[in-house]
C-alpha cells in the first residue's frame, strides 16, 4: 500500500524499500498473522513503549528475509473507524502485477491521501517525507483534473480526513469546509498535536498518558521517563552492555526528551487553536 | 509449437511462483511451496542466464546449445552446468517439463 504503490501511481520516484506495507481487513487480521506465522514470520521484538504507542500496525520479520513486513489494520489520519476505512478503500482498489501476481492496491486518489497522511504523521522520521509532501503539492495536486480533485476531496470527507490532511487538500483548488474546532474531536486534536509536535516520541508519550485512566497515569509517566533496562535496550541496542551504561543511556534519553518539550508545547498550542500544522510544506521546514 | 527434439519437452517454470527480474539477476519465490521453501532464491551469473532461457519453449538441450554458442564455450562443460542447475530446480519444483 505504500512503496511500490506510491511509485506506480507516480507519487514518488521508484526506490528500494526496507519493508513492505500491507493493509489487512481488520476482521481477518488474526487469520492473516497466523498464516504468516506458519511460513516463518514473527513479530519483531518491540519495547513496551512501541507496543503502547503503535496500534495501527504490526511489524513482522523472517530470519531469512532482508525486509520487514508492516501489517496495517488501520492508518493514522483517517479518523473514520478502521473497518469503514478499509471497506471504502477496498471498494476503490485497483490491480497491479507484482512479481508475476495480481495484487490489490489502493487507487491513485487513495494513494495520494495515504502518502500525505504518512508524511505528515512522521515529519521528522526522514527528510524524504517533507520532500514527498512538497512533491504532492507542487506536482501531483495541480495536475489533477477537476474530477480527480473532487474525488480526492470526496474521499477525504468520506474517511474523515479533511482536517488531518488539510495542508495538502488546501492546494486542491476547491473550497474546503471550515476547520473543525479544537475540542470537537479528540482524535483530531491528538493528530494536530502530534504532527506539530516535533521529532521524537515525547509528544506521543504525552498523548498516550493523557489517554490513560487517572489511576494509571503515575505508572505510565514513570515508565515513559524511566523504562526498565531490558526494555530500554530493545530499542537502544548499540548501548554497550553493563548496568552503568544502561543508566547513562536512559539519562541521555531523558535529556533528549526534555529538548523536545518546545515542540510538544507548540503542538499543544496549535491543537488548541484548531490548526493542522503545514510547516512541512515549506522547504526550510520553518515551524 | 517449439521445435523440440523428439522425446524432449520444453522446460517451463512452475505455476504460481513469484519472481522479480532485474537486468542481471532475478529473485524467485516458490509461493506454492512456501511452507517448505520460506525464503526467495537469487539467481545471478550463470544461473540467471539459464533461468532466463527456461520459458516454456526451449528444451534443456536447446538451452545448452544457445549458451554454448553465445559464450563460445565447450558444449560439454555448458551441458554439465545446465544439467546440474536444472536438476536443482527440479528438486525444488521450480521447473517442470
Amino acid at each position: 500500500m505504500k512503496g511500490l504503490v506510491t511509485s506506480h501511481h507516480g507519487l514518488r520516484p521508484e526506490r528500494v524499500s526496507a519493508d513492505a506495507d500491507v493493509w489487512v481487513d481488520p476482521e481477518h487480521l488474526d487469520a492473516y498473522l497466523n498464516a504468516l506465522s506458519d511460513v516463518g514470520w514473527h513479530e519483531r521484538e518491540a519495547s513496551r513503549a512501541a507496543h503502547e504507542l503503535i496500534e495501527h500496525s504490526v511489524t513482522l520479520i523472517h530470519p531469512e528475509w532482508p525486509c520487514d513486513l508492516d501489517v496495517h489494520q488501520s492508518f493514522p489520519g483517517f479518523l473514520r473507524s478502521r473497518e469503514e476505512v478499509f471497506e471504502v478503500l477496498w471498494e476503490r482498489r485497483e490491480k497491479l502485477e507484482i512479481a508475476g501476481h495480481i495484487t490489490a492496491i489502493p487507487d491513485r486518489t487513495s494513494a495520494i491521501l495515504i502518502t500525505a497522511l504518512h508524511a505528515m504523521r512522521s515529519p521528522h522520521q526522514t527528510p524524504r517525507h517533507g520532500a514527498e509532501l512538497r512533491g504532492l503539492v507542487r506536482d501531483v495536486i495541480p495536475a489533477l483534473s477537476s474530477e480527480s480533485q473532487q474525488d480526492l476531496l470526496g474521499l477525504a470527507t468520506q474517511l474523515n480526513a479533511v482536517d488531518t490532511a488539510r495542508p495538502v487538500l488546501a492546494h486542491v483548488g476547491l473550497d474546503l469546509p471550515a476547520p473543525v474546532a479544537a475540542g470537537s474531536d479528540s482524535a483530531l486534536d491528538a493528530w494536530r498535536q502530534r504532527t506539530a509536535g516535533g521529532e521524537g516520541r515525547t509528544t506521543q508519550f504525552v498523548l498516550h498518558i493523557r489517554s490513560t485512566p487517572w489511576r494509571e497515569r503515575p505508572r505510565e509517566v514513570f515508565r515513559a521517563i524511566w523504562p526498565t533496562e531490558a526494555d530500554f535496550r530493545v530499542e537502544h541496542y548499540t548501548v554497550p552492555p553493563g548496568y552503568w551504561h544502561g543508566v547513562a543511556g536512559r539519562l541521555k534519553r531523558i535529556a533528549w526528551g526534555i529538548r523536545q518539550l518546545p515542540g510538544v508545547l507548540r503542538g499543544r498550542r496549535l491543537a488548541r487553536q484548531g490548526i493542522t500544522d503545514d510547516s512541512l510544506l515549506h522547504e526550510d521546514g520553518e515551524r | 509449437m517449439s521445435a523440440s527434439p523428439a522425446g524432449a519437452s520444453a522446460l517451463r517454470r512452475a505455476d504460481g511462483i513469484a519472481q522479480v527480474t532485474r537486468d542481471d539477476y532475478c529473485v524467485v519465490l516458490n509461493l506454492p511451496r512456501l511452507e517448505q521453501q520460506q525464503s526467495p532464491y537469487v539467481f545471478d551469473g550463470t544461473s540467471f542466464e539459464i533461468w532466463s532461457l527456461i520459458d516454456g519453449t526451449r528444451t534443456e538441450q536447446q538451452i545448452v546449445d544457445e549458451l554454448a554458442e553465445a559464450y563460445e564455450a565447450p558444449r560439454d562443460a555448458v551441458a554439465a552446468d545446465v544439467a546440474a542447475f536444472v536438476a536443482q530446480l527440479r528438486e525444488l519444483r521450480l521447473v517442470e517439463n
